[in-house]
């Protein structure tokens, strides 16, 4: 199991499923524990990040994390709870190794930006999906090793083979934010990186427009929303995956 | 002893802040708007960063965006430390390079202790 990014570590099933559901779809791996000396048997030689419920620290929480730490070198932990920790139980777990604490009402689009800041500044190397990034229909996948888009249609799974870069770069952000209302400057940033000042509004829409086109029907879930960029609006049953 | 770049217009804050870092032992580099911040660190160099948000001049989505532009910043720890509580904003905040966030009021002892895993990154191998 030394190939997940990120473990889920908590007793909480319904917990469990909500922060390996939340996770999958991003496209990382995920494996969970139960228990926090399951999670640290497998996980010794691993690098990546927990999400560890602080239920699974027990009475003696910083102690008990300084200890996994120890265990889990390559491991950075991430403190969560069902309940708000008081802010000097949150300190303490800071201090003791934690990397960041956050409740289970944290919103789902806030938690994955914290998570990939993390991933990013922590483990580069990991921050890049490793398999596909899907609609939350079912029926629009980006593979992200093969830089393949497929869309399901009545005949089956077709591929998208004319994407641009910059088309990919586009649909790769819009799948992982779904629902999510994207300003044109976080749009121009994600995709245009350093260029992103150059480019003017325009050409953010032209491509937008191209990459709906090539989607065909499924190209109306790119939304524009008036003074704030675009989103991708999803909704709709989940179909079989090819 | 550790500079931190730290951004805020409002007196208040900025006097408060500064004394948390000193008595953090930490080497405060002081800005009284996102421009000065940004030309107090081209002059003094800095390895983290304390910004407000909304600033005049230039605010600190801003300042993120020069710092990481800046070679030599690019991988600088940023902490915001913002009124705005809004998670749009949070967001915004991260999306643009920040790697925390804090809202103002805040615990003085959270602050350092937000500050502390940040340096842990500095000083991971």
């Amino acid at each position: 199991m030394d190939s997940a990014v990120f473990w889920v570590v908590t007793s909480d099933a319904a917990a469990a499923r909500r922060w390996k559901g939340l996770l999958s779809r991003e496209g990382w791996t995920v494996a969970a524990r139960e228990t926090l000396d399951q999670f640290v048997h497998d996980a010794k030689l691993a690098k990546g990040m927990a999400l560890v419920d602080c239920d699974a620290l027990g009475k003696q929480r910083a102690q008990a994390l300084v200890e996994a730490k120890a265990k889990a070198r390559h491991i950075s932990f991430l403190m969560i709870s069902a309940r708000e920790l008081s802010t000097e139980a949150v300190i303490e777990l800071l201090e003791a190794g934690g990397d960041d604490y956050f409740s289970f009402s944290i919103p789902d689009a806030l938690v994955l930006t914290k998570l990939r800041t993390h991933l990013r500044r922590l483990l580069p190397d990991l921050s890049r999906p490793s398999g596909r990034i899907e609609a939350p229909e079912g029926d629009l996948i980006y593979d992200t090793a093969r830089r393949e888009l497929l869309i399901q249609g009545k005949g089956g799974w077709t591929s998208v083979s004319d994407l641009t870069t910059t088309e990919i770069k586009l649909i790769s952000l819009f799948l992982s934010r779904p629902g999510q209302a994207l300003e044109r400057s976080v749009i121009l940033e994600s995709v245009w990186a350093e260029d992103c000042e150059s480019v003017l509004p325009s050409t953010v829409d032209k491509h937008i427009e191209s990459l709906r086109r090539k989607l065909g029907k499924l190209g109306s879930r790119i939304r524009a929303i008036y003074g704030v960029g675009y989103g991708y609006q999803h909704g709709g049953k989940t179909k079989e995956k090819p | 002893m550790r500079k931190v770049l730290l951004a805020d217009d409002d007196n208040d804050f900025r006097e408060l802040i500064t004394c948390i870092l000193e008595e953090g032992g930490y080497e405060p580099v002081v800005g009284v708007n996102g421009r000065d911040a940004w030309n107090k660190l081209q002059a003094q160099g800095a390895e983290m960063a304390v910004l407000d948000y909304n600033m005049p001049e230039m605010d600190g989505l801003e300042l993120i965006r020069a710092i990481r532009a800046d070679a030599r910043y690019k991988e600088m720890p940023i902490l915001m430390l913002t009124i705005r509580a809004m998670v749009e904003d949070q967001i915004k905040g991260y999306d643009r390079g920040a790697d925390d966030y804090l809202t103002k009021p805040f615990d003085r002892h959270m602050l350092l202790a937000r500050l502390k895993v940040l340096e842990r990154r500095i000083l991971k191998p």
